[in-house]
């Protein structure tokens, strides 16, 4: 479980996150939503302590993220696995060496000769084709180097996933493409996931629970369902969008 | 290429050329002047040495000093150290206009871009060629003749006489004339680098590379070609 | 006031990360494979303009020397005092230059597209050190190039002052027979050492900025020009700094001197 308590964070007089607090429950996708550049995915960088917070504290299954302290971070670390807006893959190496990196640097499998059916395992469990294994990063669509990004993540077995609009940037189909995929870890995989995000359709389809985020605080917390009803303005806002995109 | 050679009938932009000026000439003065005046102090101590080495005596260190930074350091340092500074930022700012289709859309308002971007910018940097290789010139003499009072124990009168002795007028005309020249690559290579720039952000990059490393060379190669130019009249 | 706190800020990030790579390399920790790599992409991309610039550098030296010594009749020292001056100074000095202009950006641009499009992030994440993987090699790397590439260059600049002697009627063998009595061993270490210290300059300057990155394509454009010109600066530093050391330890034991 990933416990967030009255998290306060400026940059310079840009007040970004005021007093958020909420919880991740184990098992559950939860869909943090809110307007464009609000500051949703500075809420990811503190749970896995890329920034720290001015106010607050974050602890993950059960481990206080600390920013000072490097032994514990590595801890929270193996725990969550971050998935960037962007693909962010090593463009020189490889979709394999790309896979593998995290395998290797932990030194998570011993025996080098099973690294390849871990990285071939992980491109099935996304739906990526396994001829690209020896591809390069810029020879894939977006949509595969997202697909490869998120394999590298699930490679480390992590108990957290958190994505960084995953969807945001993307033509409808391949949106669709990825939700499917959200579902299918979901269902696989029984990790907890977080995901950041303004797209409310995907939310609305894969998501357990709902967080509206409005000038830096909590305005909805609940179920789709619920949501649907809200009278929240910005949920509002957002269902409007939803209908007038129909 | 097409856009120079077209290119006519000039039109007088005051405000960006006055703008341009400042950008490039007034905000590089601190960074020219202190690097020069360590090129200053570079010279005595290694004109001290060749002299000491050679002629056994070195009374002619101030004035030798002199000459080689009018006459060669002075504008080719001065103008490399400009070449960074503005260089990689004209072709990354024309370059980006490209990218974002801004260059389109002033010729669609029947501007220029020639007119609006280069020609202001070709004033600038002159300008800023012309002064700071004389303000870095005159700091770098200064500087030598700190060093030169502590080191040779010259005195600055004696220093500044067999300066202005042997320092001739022809001398900071082609100093001058150089720095024109270098003042005028900078931007005609940036801009070019800029215009051709392909789509991309990680094109604007390159072209800002280019153009700083072009402009450089160019530089270097043009410096040798007055100098033998200077020397064989 | 703001901008001195930003130097001194930037000039700190600098030694903290020339220290962590120092002791990345003690501890036995530096990829030489990619090293190798880096070499290859950095390093021959830059032999080209390298060997212009040093022939040009060579014969401008010669050239502005040659006008000196005939106002004095001394033109017999030409060889040797050009290639002194050359190799003590400005051949290191100016070719620094150029290479900072194309191995200093190509390194800064790369580091700060990695840093802004968060693969350096991803790496943290995945439980390895940026540094270590990313940065060190790269940093072995300039320095390895840009000092095999200055020697390469400065000898050329000799190269390039005996060709254009010819050009001017001094004869080539003289030019090049007088090299030994002005060129002392101390002249070359210095310029050894100025190489080596340029190089690492390079480097550690190049990696830094491209570490500290910011903010998107701009951000990456910021850092290659405050690249550029923060490696300018310090070369003239380190250049005066070096002759400076040079001078003194030449006047403490005499050296050098005929």
């Amino acid at each position: 479980m990933i416990v967030v308590s009255k998290i306060t964070k400026s940059f310079g007089s840009r007040l970004v996150l005021d007093d958020i607090s909420f919880e991740a429950r184990p098992g559950e996708s939860l869909f943090i939503l809110g307007k464009s550049g609000v500051g949703k995915s500075v809420l990811l960088k503190l749970i896995v302590g890329l920034i720290a917070s001015d106010q607050g504290s974050i602890s993950v299954g059960g481990q206080k993220v600390d920013v000072e302290n490097p032994g514990l971070l590595a801890q929270v670390r193996r725990k969550c696995g971050l998935v960037f807006q962007f693909p962010a893959l090593l463009d020189s190496a490889t979709v394999f060496e790309n896979i593998a990196f995290g395998l290797r640097a932990r030194g998570l499998v011993e025996d080098p000769n099973l690294i390849e059916p871990r990285v071939i395992e992980q491109m099935r469990t996304v739906d990526l084709d396994t001829s690209f294994l020896n591809s390069y990063p810029n020879q894939l669509s977006y949509v595969a180097q997202k697909k490869v990004s998120i394999a590298r993540t699930l490679a480390v077995s992590p108990d957290y996933l958190l994505f960084d609009e995953p969807t945001t940037g993307m033509d409808p189909v391949a949106t669709a493409v990825l939700n499917e995929l959200l579902k299918k870890l979901k269902r696989e995989l029984n990790v907890t996931t977080i995901v950041v995000s303004h797209d409310i359709k995907s939310a609305l389809a894969c998501a357990d629970r709902l967080i509206l985020i409005d000038h830096g605080k909590i305005v909805f917390d609940g179920e789709p369902k619920n949501f649907k009803s809200s009278n929240v303005p910005l949920a509002i806002d957002f269902r409007e969008g939803v209908s007038l995109g129909k | 290429m097409n856009y120079f050679l077209k290119n006519r009938k000039f039109r007088w932009r005051r405000e960006e050329t006055l703008e341009q000026m400042y950008v490039l000439g007034v905000q590089s003065i601190p960074i020219i002047v202190v690097s020069l005046a360590f090129i200053g102090l570079m010279m005595i101590l290694e004109l001290a040495f060749h002299m000491r080495l050679v002629l056994k005596h070195d009374s002619l260190v101030p004035a030798f000093s002199a000459v080689l930074m009018v006459r060669e350091l002075g504008p080719v340092i001065t103008c490399l150290l400009l070449t960074s500074r503005i260089g990689a930022g004209i072709a990354a700012e024309i370059g980006s206009m490209k990218v974002t289709e801004q260059l389109d859309a002033l010729k669609l308002l029947s501007i220029d871009p020639f007119d609006y971007l280069v020609i202001p910018r070709w004033i600038g940097s002159v300008f800023a060629a012309l002064s700071l290789t004389m303000i870095s010139i005159a700091v770098a003499l200064g500087g030598g003749a700190l060093l030169a009072a502590q080191k040779l124990g010259t005195s600055s009168g004696e220093y500044f006489n067999t300066v202005f002795f042997f320092v001739k007028f022809p001398d900071v005309l082609r100093c001058l004339i150089k720095a024109f020249v270098f003042g005028t690559i900078i931007p005609f290579i940036a801009s070019y680098q800029g215009f051709s720039c392909e789509l991309g952000s990680a094109a604007v990059g390159e072209a800002a590379t280019q153009a700083v490393v072009r402009a450089s060379l160019s530089i270097i190669i043009a410096d040798f070609l007055l100098t033998y130019l200077f020397y064989a009249i | 006031m703001e901008n001195s706190r930003k130097w001194v800020k930037s000039f700190g990030g600098m030694i903290l990360l020339f220290l962590q790579c120092l002791s990345l390399t003690f501890k036995g920790k530096t990829r030489w494979k990619e090293v190798i790599e880096q070499i290859f992409q950095v390093g021959v991309r830059s032999l080209g303009m390298t060997i212009t610039a040093g022939l040009f550098v060579g014969a401008i030296m010669a050239l502005q020397i040659d006008i000196q010594l005939k106002d004095f009749g001394a033109e017999s020292f030409l060889g040797g005092l050009s290639t002194s001056t050359t190799l003590r100074n400005v051949g290191p000095v100016l070719i620094a230059f150029l290479l900072s202009g194309k191995v200093g950006a190509y390194t800064s641009a790369e580091l700060g597209t990695m840093e802004v499009t968060e693969q350096l992030n991803a790496i943290k994440l995945l439980g390895a050190d940026p540094i270590e993987y990313i940065i060190l090699p790269r940093i072995w790397a300039v320095v390895i190039s840009s000092f095999l590439l200055l020697i390469v260059g400065l000898m050329v600049t000799i190269f390039g002052g005996v060709m254009f002697a010819e050009v001017i009627g001094v004869n080539a063998l003289s030019y090049v027979e007088n090299i030994p009595r002005i060129v002392t061993e101390w002249s070359i270490v210095l310029s050894v050492v100025k190489s080596f210290v340029f190089g690492v300059l390079i480097a550690v300057i190049s990696c830094y900025k491209g570490y500290s990155a910011r903010g998107g394509s701009v951000g990456v454009g910021a850092a290659v020009q405050s690249c550029a010109v923060t490696n300018l600066m310090f070369i003239i530093l380190f250049d005066f700094l070096l002759s400076m050391t040079a001078s003194v330890f030449q006047d403490l034991f005499g050296v050098g001197y005929l």
